[in-house]
């Protein structure tokens, strides 16, 4: 019994190495300034590297605008010339012998335009068209008068009164609508006497 | 609670609160001041890092990292030689006190030489702070092995101890 009380003694002794262990004095501060010093350091490493990234990335971006404007220009005309011939070939000087042609059509005296007297041609007809025409020299193109427009043209030089005798164009004036007035049913006797 | 990095005022309340005792379970395993030291500094890094998002028993996570960063400094087991010890046996009672730390000093070497699953048992479990259940936790096992481990590592020493006693004239 003695013996067992001398070694739990000594046990407990021996153990108080661990149980009583001290660090050396500003173990705190140590600590928080070890974890402060590997946050600076962190951030400081985060900053290094996020400067050459954001020009990378700007550089790229500024690349990828370049190309896509190219790209952009490059196709512009194709997609010009599907909206319609005006806009395809501007600066190109037209044949002589096509220059001609529509110089003698312009000597008449046309105010209407000739798109609204086209009839409706599909666009990949128009590009087609496009591709083999030549430029011509006023836009829009003014086509031969009809007969009719002849005709009124005509009557018109020699009768100008007869212009003022025209009757109004009224496409512009507001429709006028009625109100719509809902006469209250009327219950009669037989309606009552059916239900 | 500590939650990120950006928690300072929390991280430094928690270094304060259980520094000490994260230093003693490094000890414990290290047996050196400056190692412990180390590792109680990675402990609160790593901690700073990740957060205590999600822990429940603080003590108990913090003894675990500490134990695990003092496990992977030990290289090798220190060996103690212990045929070498010499005991002076009991004299007169001035002599008492230096034979008696003496004697502490033989179990803190045979200590020091158990198996590391007796030794840790053993050594957490004269932490205040840390109960047979979070000395489980942070060792992985069962409760009740704890409780085994640390009697059996009790058994081992007073066996050696008695042995070299009786050597002695």
């Amino acid at each position: 019994m003695k013996h067992n009380d001398e070694f739990d003694k000594v046990l407990h002794d021996a153990l108080a190495e661990y149980r009583e262990a001290e660090p050396l004095t500003g173990l705190e501060q140590r600590v928080l300034r070890r974890v402060r010093s590997h946050v600076d350091r962190r951030q400081k490493l985060l900053w290094r590297w996020s400067a050459p990234t954001a020009a990378a990335a700007a550089l790229a971006i500024v690349v990828w605008i370049g190309i896509t404007a190219r790209a952009r220009h490059e196709l512009a005309p194709a997609a010009v010339a599907q909206k319609g011939p005006a806009a395809a070939e501007p600066q190109r000087k037209p044949p002589e012998s096509t220059a001609k042609h529509y110089a003698a059509l312009n000597s008449e005296t046309v105010v209407k335009t000739a798109r609204s007297r086209q009839p409706h041609v599909p666009a990949s007809s128009q590009v087609v068209s496009l591709q083999r025409e030549p430029m011509r020299e006023q836009f829009p193109t003014p086509a031969p008068l009809t007969s009719d427009e002849r005709t009124l043209l005509a009557l018109v030089q020699m009768h100008p009164a007869a212009l003022q005798e025209l009757p109004a164009d009224d496409t512009d004036n507001e429709i006028a609508i009625a109100p719509i007035a809902i006469k209250p049913l009327v219950e009669t006797a037989d309606s009552q006497g059916e239900n | 609670m500590l939650e990120g990095t950006d928690d300072w005022a929390g991280l430094e309340s928690m270094v304060r609160q259980h520094s000490r005792f994260v230093y003693k379970v490094a000890y414990g395993v290290l047996r050196n001041p400056h190692d412990a030291e180390d590792v109680v500094q990675e402990v609160f890094l790593r901690v700073h890092r990740s957060g205590t998002e999600g822990v429940l028993d603080m003590q108990a996570w913090l003894a675990r990292i500490a134990f695990r960063l003092a496990i992977d400094r030990v290289r090798k087991p220190q060996g103690v030689e212990i045929e070498g010890l010499e005991m002076q046996s009991g004299g007169a009672n001035a002599e008492q006190l230096a034979i008696h730390r003496q004697r502490v000093d033989h179990v803190q070497r045979l200590i020091a030489a158990l198996p590391g699953e007796l030794r840790y048992p053993l050594v957490l479990s004269v932490l205040e702070e840390l109960s047979s259940r979070q000395i489980a936790e942070v060792l992985g096992i069962s409760e009740s092995s704890v409780r085994g481990r640390i009697s059996l590592a009790r058994q081992i020493l007073k066996e050696k101890l008695s042995a070299l006693l009786e050597k002695k004239p």
